[in-house]
Parts: structure tokens; C-alpha cells; sequence
């Protein structure tokens, strides 16, 4: 046993230290002194907004200028871009083509994180099945699976069903992957515990295992649900005559560029909503996730 | 009384047979290109009620012993028994306290403390009851809610001691559990454990490398050797109790005590090693066993 | 802050060899970390399952292809073609046809966009990482860009670029760069924390510190985030060549696919995918052999 008590805390070097008015108290409420000495200007952190803001400033800025020089059809200024994105939604166009987007990339997206955790727990629990499955899944998951669009058009034609069959895929196996292979990572101290315990094989599963893979079941869907909306994108430029992707090479081929870039922007939102409403999943239901490990 | 070796009776007149019997456990762990004789025939009788620690340096085999008589790791040969019988795989009449701690992150404490009672098919009501019973004990009854991560690392071993107190086990193993705590919290929580146990009258087999912890607690003392791992001295502490009244460290007895364990364990460092075979006692100005009592 | 999320999730998921394809999108949008626990670098299993395991997995293989050629019999060969059919394509596209010049193509664009992003997302990952200046001003720019689909810049980059190379190199670059560099800056602050008293209590100039010190603490953070940008970069890659002039793999697949000439069609899906198994492969070896050290590292620790 330590020696150290409720003693006194004695500073250590000299000269410098000197105790202010209101000293900091430890955890036994004795006061510390402490060396009073201005960190160096290289250490001081900027303030907090007003670094990014300016950036942001700078860029739009700069922005502004490069469009001034740059014939419009390379880039539009910052504010025909606002104008545009106001415009397209104004005049329909945007709501039509995000109502047939969304709904294919949230249908798409449904049964791609479903379909893929789902079959990530049977493979996880069942070796086998999953050394069997496994060729298949590594090569799926390695392949750029847009190559696969010419053969899904052949089979349904250009139509929803292609669309949202690729959403599917492109969704299905990252999500598998990391499910199966979440269950098999659960920390080794937690599946100790559940054996002293006397867990059965049964009750480990339930009891350990599942709840120890949600962390990486979050994982695999979060890539899954990024790659969804790729999915959807690449889809609609190559399977459609309607949507956001279709749209933006639309445009794209006919040189209305302040309306690209506002689609684009409007594409980044989706982006950003979804990232946002999976951390609100997380932090309402699982906020023990950033915890563990 | 002359420090050695036991078997048979635990070696005490008209001794009853130990609670917990182990046996010429051996274990080797083979590597690439060396064996490490973890454990070389440990014998080691725990008598019932008896508080006794397990010390030695990193490395010494002892908490692979606790595992082994957990039923966490199989020796490769040897036996326990428990109130004579047979020990195979995890036995649900002990408990194991982690140095990892490792709560169950997606449960809050009292679905910690219950999880055992869980396994064991307690109706709901009387799981709960228990639960808390045990949190009491700890002193945590209050946060009998909250997730593990809001509390500090003591209160989360305080937890993880409930969740083997809440099971009613024959034998506590602890397995330096509180190894990565800070001096301070490690000083109250050992009062605590000495507390409970003698409230309790538990019997606690408790692993640590903390000599002084070890004096503080234990009725005897175990001491390892490394490579290959044996057991080379029990020691009889013989200090009174309870020990929380005065100041340990100052009794002349419990000075004995950690100089002779401390030249034993650094006699340890220069024992031979395993490709020549055999250990040599370290001819040391230490004082012989007889003289340490 | 957007970033700092980053590092945890970084964290959480450890750095395991990372199957490739795994585009990993945390709280900020961030694409971070794509390790797939369990499994290797190129999506293939851990060592720790052993004969069996190929054992059944080549079974399975087999299996399918048989029940694959039985399918021929039944279904128009339009839809699924059948192996020996493929097989027979593929002899003949890469003996007397497009395959080798497209596949040559391709891979050329790949590699030419992936080592311009690598130095362009390493060295501003550096700097955010380094310069609390650059960090503070960068962090919500880069959390924006990462979060937009850089897909949806395909006919962007052709308006920029033309309807040639330049624009099929630019869209892979542009698709890269944001994962190397949200993995590079994670890199950086992770180190940050651990060794930022070593290089200060060696006397070292910031820059020195900067090269021997955080480049190589955040190169398992580079490697993790290199995966990432191969997967989907390898999607802009046959979107590019789709879309963009009808060129390399990608535009073999919408000329066979546009002629319902199934066979040539599948022959090269068989060859995209050897191609990507090709990158992925080779980023491994290159991990092992320049930096066999990463395995012992806590990035990469799973790997």
C-alpha cells in the first residue's frame, strides 16, 4: 500500500509556482498550486467559430471570383447556384424527381440493411454456412457492382425494379460482412463473463453475443447506407429517365451548370440527412456504443 | 510453524478436508519455437472461509491457476474439487471477478448484477431483489440504473464484485481486480473486500502482484516462481484482525512479511530457466523460513 | 467535432485487414475506416478457419458452376448465359478482341486518379492534422465535401474535363481523395494524442516531427482509408468508362449489354472483378512489404 494520504500536495520546482486567489482544489478539496505561465501563441487554439466560418467565407468568395472569370458554363457563381436550387424545386422538377429518388433508395436501402444483417447473423452463427457463402460475398463485395447494370438491364429493362434491385445489392454486402464478422469479434472479457456465469451455448448467443455485435452491426450500416445513396445515384444515370441521377446527366450533358451544381448539393443533403438521422438512431438507442471498447 | 508446501489436510491439527482441493495442475503453452511451462504441478489446498492471495510477479502463472480452477482454461493435467467433487469445465458454484472489469456495456447495473441470476432461471421479482441486495452491499444501490460507462472505474469493479456476490458462490476468484484502479480508490476498495468478507464469511482465492495488498487481506500467502510457473511457499500471514483498526504496515510481523516475500520473489528473477532445466534457490541474505516466523 | 467522431468509430471498428468495398460512413458522414472484423484485406478469411474452410468454400464454388451450366437448360442463355459459354468468350475476347486494351485501360485510369488522390488526401490530411490553423478552417469544408457522393459529380467532371481521359481520371481522383484524406487527418489526431510529447522531448523541428514521427503512426490510417478509395473509386472507374465516351471495362459492359450479348457480357464482369481482387491484392502486398510492422500497431492490430 501507497504511502501517499490526505497529505499535502508540495510543489515541486521553484520560483515560478505561486498559488492564485482561488486555487483549484483536488478530489480531497486540498488546494493545488500551479504554475501560472502563458501557453506560447503557436499552442493557442484559434476561436471556435470563427475560423470555419471565415473559411467558408473565403471559399465562397473565391468561388464568386473564379465565376466571374470562368465562362458559366464551367461554373456558376454561388448565387445563380442558390437561385437554381430555389428554381427547381419551384418549378417541380426537383420534388418530382427526389419523390421517385427517395423512394427508391429508402425501399432499396430498407431491404439491403435488412436482408444484409439478417443473413450476417445466420452466417455468423452457423461456421459452415459461412465458409461456404464465403467466395461468393468476397467477390461480390470486391467488384464494383455497376458492372452488373447492363446484366440487370437485360433481365427487367430499365425500371424501378432495376434500380432499386441495385440499391440492393450495392447495399447488401458490406452490411453482411460486418454483421457476420461483428459476431465474431465480441470482446473475448464479455463472452468470459457470460461463461462464468454458466451461460449454455443458447444463452451466450442471446445474451452476449448479439448485443456484443450492435456496435459493428452499426458499422456495416453505416457503410451500407452511404453506399446506398451511391447506388442509388449511378443507378438513376444508367437506368432511368427520371430522378436525381438522371437529372444530373440531364444537365450535365446539356451544359446547364448552375443547375448541376444545385442538384449536386441538393445530392449532399440526402447524404448529410442520412448520416444524421443513423447518429440519432444511435445516440437514442444505443448510446452505450461509444462507450464500450 | 515452518512455511511449506501443503497437501493432504490442510495441515492445521485435526484440519477438515479443504474446501477447494487443487491438485498437481500442470499447464504448458506451446509456441513457435519455445514451451512456457505455465503452471508445473501446483498443488494447493483453500480452506474453507480462508482469505489467501496468490502473489508473484508478471508472468508467474497465477491467474492461468485461477482460470484453470474457474474452468475458464483446462490444465493439462490435474484436478479440482470442490467440497470434494470433481471439477469439469466452468463451475457455477464459484465466482470470477476480472481485472478488465468487463461489464456488459449494453446493460445498466442491475442488469449487470442479475445476469448471473439470469442463467440460473431466477423468476424475475426475486432476480431483482437479490440484484439489489447485492449493489447494497457494494454501497451502489443508487446507480442501480445507470450504464456502466457514466461510472468511474472503482464503482465499476464494485459493481463487477456485486455481480459475483448477487450469485452466492461457495468460492470468490479475483483476479487483481483492482489492478488498473488508481492508489487511492485500490485502498478503499481493499477495506471493502476485507469487509464483506468477513461479513460474509466467504472464501476468496485473490491474485495480485501488490505484496502489501496481499498482507493486508490475506490469512495465508501464496508465492509463485516463473518459468516454469510452481508454487514454492505458502506463508501464514498471523496478523490480527480486523486490520482496518491500526496501521498494518507498521506491525513488526507485517514487516517480516514483506521482506521475506519480497527476497523470495527476488530470488525468483534469477531462477533458472527452462532450457537448463530446474530452478536453484537464490543463496540470499534473506532470512530462512524458520526465522520469517 | 465531425472528425473527432472519425476516431472513434476509427476505433471502435479497429483496423482489421479490411475487406475491400467497405465504405465505412460515420456520425459526420465522414467516410472513415472501412475494417470488416474478421476478415482480411482482400475480403478473404482470417487464416484462424483453416483447411475446412477453403475445403467447403471451393465446394461451394464448384457447386454453383455446375448448377450454373445446369441452368442452361432451361433458361434462355440471354438472361444468365452458362459457363462453358463464358468461358469460350472470354478465350475469344481476350485472344482476338477488346479485353486486354479495355482492361489495360481501366486499370491505367484507376491507378493514375488513386495516386493523385493519395498525394493530394495525405498531404492536406496532414496538414489538418498538423496545423491547428488549417484544422479548424478545413474541418467543416472537408466533413461537407466527404458527406456529398462524389458520383453525383460525374457530369460535373465532364463539363470541366471533356468526354475524354482527363475527365474519367479526374472523377476517379475526386472519388478517392476524401477517404485517404478523412482517414489520413483521423491518423494524424489519433497520434496526436499518443505521441505528441515524444517528438518535443527530442528537440525535433515541427516538420521533422511531422515526417518521422506522424506520417508513420498514421500509415495504417493511410491504408485503411486507400481501401476504401479503391472500392469506390473502382465504381467511378466502370461508371467512367460507362458514361463517360464508352471506354475500358465499363464500356465493354454497355456495348455487349446494349447487343443482349450475354456472354460477352458476363466474361467481363468476371474480368472487372479480377481486376478489383487484382487492386486490392496489390495494396495488401504493398501494406506487407513496405510496412510489415502495421499488423503490431493498434490500427492494426485485427489486420
Amino acid at each position: 500500500m501507497t504511502a501517499a494520504g490526505g497529505g499535502k500536495v508540495t510543489a515541486a520546482g521553484g520560483g515560478k509556482v505561486t498559488a492564485p486567489a482561488r486555487a483549484p482544489r483536488d478530489g480531497a478539496g486540498t488546494a493545488v498550486p500551479w504554475a501560472i505561465r502563458r501557453p506560447p501563441l503557436s499552442e493557442r487554439r484559434p476561436a471556435g467559430v470563427l475560423a470555419p466560418v471565415a473559411a467558408a467565407a473565403v471559399l465562397l468568395a473565391a468561388w464568386e471570383i473564379t465565376a466571374q472569370f470562368v465562362s458559366p458554363v464551367l461554373i456558376s457563381s454561388p448565387q445563380q447556384v442558390a437561385v437554381e436550387f430555389v428554381g427547381q424545386f419551384r418549378t417541380g422538377t426537383a420534388t418530382a424527381a427526389l419523390e421517385i429518388s427517395l423512394r427508391e433508395l429508402y425501399i432499396g436501402m430498407g431491404i439491403g440493411l435488412a436482408a444484409g444483417i439478417g443473413l450476417g447473423l445466420v452466417i455468423g452463427r452457423y461456421r459452415v454456412l459461412g465458409s461456404i457463402v464465403s467466395p461468393f460475398v468476397n467477390a461480390a463485395n470486391a467488384t464494383p457492382l455497376n458492372v452488373l447494370i447492363p446484366l440487370l438491364i437485360v433481365w427487367v429493362g430499365i425500371s424501378t425494379e432495376a434500380r432499386v434491385l441495385f440499391v440492393v445489392l450495392i447495399t447488401v454486402f458490406p452490411v453482411l460482412l460486418n454483421t457476420a464478422g461483428g459476431m465474431r469479434n465480441v470482446s473475448r472479457g464479455y463472452v468470459e463473463v457470460g461463461k462464468m456465469l454458466g451461460m449454455s451455448e443458447r444463452q451466450l448467443l442471446r445474451k452476449i453475443i448479439l448485443p456484443g455485435s450492435v456496435p459493428y452491426i452499426f458499422a456495416g450500416v453505416r457503410i451500407g447506407v452511404a453506399l446506398a445513396v451511391i447506388g442509388m445515384i449511378v443507378g438513376e444515370m444508367e437506368v432511368s429517365n427520371v430522378g436525381l441521377g438522371y437529372l444530373l446527366n440531364f444537365y450535365g450533358t446539356g451544359f446547364q451548370t448552375g443547375k448541376l451544381l444545385a442538384l449536386v448539393i441538393l445530392a449532399s443533403l440526402i447524404g448529410v440527412v442520412n448520416v444524421l438521422i443513423v447518429r440519432g438512431i444511435q445516440a437514442r438507442w444505443f448510446a452505450w456504443i461509444t462507450a464500450s471498447r | 510453524m515452518k512455511a511449506e508446501n501443503l497437501s493432504e489436510a490442510d495441515g492445521r491439527p485435526g484440519g477438515q478436508p479443504p474446501l477447494l482441493d487443487i491438485r498437481e495442475i500442470c499447464k504448458a503453452f506451446r509456441g513457435q519455437d519455445r514451451t512456457v511451462i505455465a503452471l508445473d504441478r501446483v498443488t494447493l489446498p483453500v480452506r474453507r472461509g480462508e482469505f489467501i492471495s496468490l502473489v508473484g510477479a508478471s508472468g508467474c502463472g497465477k491467474t492461468t491457476l485461477l482460470r484453470i480452477i474457474d474452468g475458464l482454461e483446462t490444465a493439462d493435467s490435474g484436478e479440482v474439487r470442490l467440497d470434494g467433487k470433481l471439477l469439469t469445465g466452468v463451475s457455477q458454484d464459484m465466482a470470477y471477478v476480472f481485472q478488465e472489469i468487463n461489464l456488459l456495456p449494453w446493460r445498466n447495473v442491475l442488469g449487470n448484477v442479475a445476469l448471473g441470476l439470469e442463467v440460473r432461471g431466477v423468476p424475475k421479482r426475486e432476480r431483482r431483489a437479490r440484484a439489489l441486495k447485492a449493489l447494497e452491499m457494494v454501497g451502489l444501490a443508487p446507480v442501480a440504473k445507470a450504464p456502466p460507462y457514466t461510472l468511474s472505474g472503482g464503482m465499476q469493479q464494485r459493481v463487477g464484485v456485486a455481480r459475483a456476490l448477487a450469485v452466492q458462490p461457495k468460492v470468490f476468484l479475483m483476479d487483481e481486480p483492482f489492478g488498473q484502479l488508481d492508489n487511492f480508490t485500490r485502498e478503499a476498495l481493499q477495506v471493502e473486500i476485507a469487509g464483506l468478507w468477513e461479513r460474509l464469511g466467504a472464501t476468496i482465492v485473490f491474485v495480485t502482484h501488490d505484496v502489501d495488498e496481499a498482507i493486508f487481506l490475506s490469512d495465508r500467502i501464496a508465492l509463485f516462481h516463473a518459468s516454469p510457473g510452481r508454487l514454492t511457499e505458502i506463508v501464514d500471514v498471523n496478523l490480527p484482525r480486523p486490520r482496518t483498526g491500526y496501521d498494518v504496515r507498521a506491525h513488526p510481523r507485517a514487516i517480516e512479511l514483506r521482506s521475506h516475500i519480497t527476497d523470495h520473489l527476488r530470488g525468483a528473477r534469477t531462477n533458472g530457466d527452462p532450457v537448463s532445466g530446474g530452478s536453484r534457490r537464490v543463496p540470499a541474505a534473506a532470512r530462512t523460513p524458520e526465522e520469517a516466523q | 467535432m465531425h472528425l473527432l467522431r472519425a476516431i472513434r468509430a476509427r476505433r471502435e471498428a479497429a483496423g482489421s485487414g479490411g475487406a475491400g468495398g467497405h465504405v465505412q460512413a460515420d456520425g459526420a458522414g465522414a467516410v472513415v475506416a472501412a475494417p470488416v472484423p474478421g476478415t482480411d484485406g482482400r475480403g478473404g478469411a482470417r487464416g484462424t478457419r483453416g483447411h475446412g474452410h477453403v475445403i467447403a468454400g471451393t465446394l461451394a464454388v464448384g457447386v454453383f458452376i455446375g448448377l450454373w451450366q445446369l441452368s442452361g437448360l432451361f433458361l434462355d442463355p440471354i438472361f444468365v448465359s452458362t459457363p462453358a459459354r463464358v468461358a469460350k468468350a472470354l478465350a475469344t475476347l481476350i485472344v482476338s478482341g477488346p479485353l486486354p486494351g479495355a482492361f489495360l485501360r481501366s486499370l491505367l485510369e484507376m491507378i493514375g486518379g488513386f495516386l493523385i488522390a493519395t498525394v493530394a488526401g495525405v498531404g492536406v490530411g496532414l496538414l489538418m492534422g498538423r496545423m491547428r490553423l488549417a484544422e479548424k478552417a478545413l474541418d467543416p469544408l472537408v466533413a461537407f465535401g466527404n458527406a456529398t457522393p462524389s458520383i453525383a459529380l460525374l457530369p460535373v467532371m465532364e463539363v470541366w474535363f471533356g468526354f475524354g481521359t482527363a475527365a474519367r481520371v479526374a472523377f476517379i481522383m475526386v472519388i478517392c481523395t476524401w477517404p485517404i484524406l478523412v482517414n489520413t487527418y483521423a491518423g494524424v489526431r489519433a497520434a496526436r494524442s499518443l505521441l505528441t510529447d515524444v517528438g518535443k522531448a527530442f528537440g525535433m523541428s515541427g516538420l521533422k516531427q511531422t515526417w518521422s514521427i506522424y506520417l508513420p503512426a498514421t500509415v495504417p490510417y493511410i491504408f485503411v482509408g486507400a481501401r476504401i478509395a479503391l472500392a469506390v473509386g473502382a465504381v467511378g472507374m466502370i461508371l467512367g468508362g460507362q458514361e463517360i465516351g464508352q471506354s475500358g471495362l465499363g464500356g465493354l459492359t454497355e456495348n455487349f449489354g446494349s447487343y443482349s450479348q450475354t456472354a460477352d457480357l458476363v466474361a467481363t464482369i468476371v474480368t472487372t472483378t479480377a481486376l478489383a481482387m487484382l487492386l486490392f491484392f496489390g495494396l495488401r502486398v504493398l501494406q506487407r512489404r513496405a510496412f510489415p510492422w502495421i499488423a503490431a500497431t493498434s490500427a492494426g492490430e485485427r489486420a
